[in-house]
């Protein structure tokens, strides 16, 4: 219940960002963020089932070719999930470290795939305009994500300590 | 064993991705849960854009006082402010007509509810649907210019494909000049249009719907021209990137004509 209600907080708050930034700015991808933030405390079948769903989720909510989004943020949660067994996440720059790889994961398999649809979009426009400040913004948004999981796993612990 | 398990559940899901893109690429039922589900999305896209639209309306503000206290200082540019406005009114009075000529296409006036949550595709929800007479294939325009065409609906709400959308296709013609190309959508804001060789497209040229059989009307404004690629002999065309008139964040209504 808590997972969906993060997801749907995160779809909420990425449609105002999106209304709130300039026209040539694409926005942070909180879709991203929830799936890597809350699939690195699940076990690695979770949490490529939670990319998977948040994927298709975004997918359905965009109204394009459905798989596009859902192949990127699986591949963003295998790469993620196999990250955390080497990395620390907890640990800030091990964390930054997985996002980011996790990040060129995603973008991998949307390219990928857009590719195999024969989509015709310049790869330059694609670097620059989108996927440069879309890993910007993203990465902006990385400190509030760690605050408000700081948080609920506070409060997570000192509930599990009153009972 | 557990993590032979996880490796074939995600090549099941990356099969599964390309099998559910290979079935719904270009498949008009793919934007149907899009427009059911807007009013999720609906929340956040006022919100966002009451703040940006309240920040807009600061700058214009200081801008405007500012222009205001240059503009008493000097009365000998009244002259030129006045060719200025001649301009002006011919320029208005060439949109009156063009407006008057598609009024007569118009279906309906749409509230814009959300935005597609995505930075690759760009799709605007509105709030109107198959009980007002939205159907696909009904070609949405702006105050600004050409916006897109309506892809799926539900019966309150209709999706809107804009033309910056990977998946769009536009013939444009450069207003003034002869022959016509074709705008593909590069998001977030942006067409890539392509022109045959004989056609020279130049900075700050205007881009219009060439029409011919297509969907869009013909005239409607689509977009400037703000980079033309270099021209290599034996190239098949010109490739230049337009810049799209309508600002396809800020619209709060789009109005629907028959193509």
């Amino acid at each position: 219940m808590r997972i969906l209600g993060m997801v749907l907080l995160a779809v909420v708050a990425q449609a105002g960002l999106q209304a709130s930034l300039p026209e040539a700015w694409p926005p942070p991808d909180l879709w991203f963020l929830v799936v890597l933030f809350i699939g690195s405390r699940l076990p690695a079948w979770a949490a490529l089932l939670l990319g998977f769903g948040v994927g298709l989720g975004q997918d359905l909510a965009v109204g394009g070719t459905w798989g596009v989004h859902a192949l990127g943020l699986t591949l963003a949660a295998y790469v993620g999930s196999e990250l955390v067994r080497w990395l620390p996440w907890e640990e800030s720059m091990g964390r930054h470290a997985i996002l980011l790889v996790s990040f060129l994961a995603k973008w991998g398999g949307i390219v990928l795939i857009l590719l195999w649809l024969g989509v015709e979009i310049s790869p330059q426009f694609l670097f620059f305009q989108v996927f440069l400040p879309e890993l910007l913004l993203t990465a902006i948004m990385v400190p509030i994500f760690s605050l408000i999981a700081g948080q609920i796993k506070r409060q997570t612990n000192r509930a599990a300590i009153y009972e | 064993m557990k993590l032979a398990l996880v490796r074939w559940l995600f090549l099941a899901l990356v099969v599964g991705c390309f099998a559910l893109a290979g079935l719904t690429n270009d498949q008009t039922f793919a934007a149907e849960p899009s427009a059911r589900i807007a009013p999720i999305f609906a929340v956040g896209h006022q919100v966002g854009q009451s703040l940006r639209s309240a920040y807009d309306l600061i700058n214009e503000r200081r801008d405007l006082r500012v222009k205001n206290r240059i503009l008493q200082g000097e009365n000998t540019r009244l002259a030129s402010e006045n060719e200025r406005l001649a301009l002006e009114v011919g320029r208005l009075s060439r949109t009156l007509a063009v407006k008057v000529r598609q009024s007569q296409q118009i279906v309906a006036t749409g509230i814009v509810i959300s935005a597609s949550p995505s930075s690759l595709y760009r799709r605007l929800e509105i709030g109107l649907g198959e009980r007002d007479g939205v159907e696909e294939g009904l070609v949405a325009t702006s105050y600004a210019g050409l916006v897109g065409t309506v892809v799926a609906g539900s019966s309150h709400t209709a999706t809107i494909r804009t033309l910056a959308d990977p998946e769009s296709r536009v013939a444009v013609r450069i207003l003034g000049k002869s022959g016509q190309g074709i705008g593909y959508g590069q998001p977030p804001d942006r067409l890539r249009v392509e022109f045959p060789p004989r056609v020279q497209p130049e900075l700050g040229d205007v881009l219009v719907s060439a029409g011919g059989g297509g969907i869009f009307p013909e005239g409607i404004r689509v977009g400037t021209i703000v980079e033309v690629l270099p021209f290599q002999d034996g190239e098949v065309s010109r490739v230049a990137m337009a810049v799209i008139s309508s600002p396809l964040s800020l619209l709060q209504e789009v109005v629907l004509l028959k193509p």
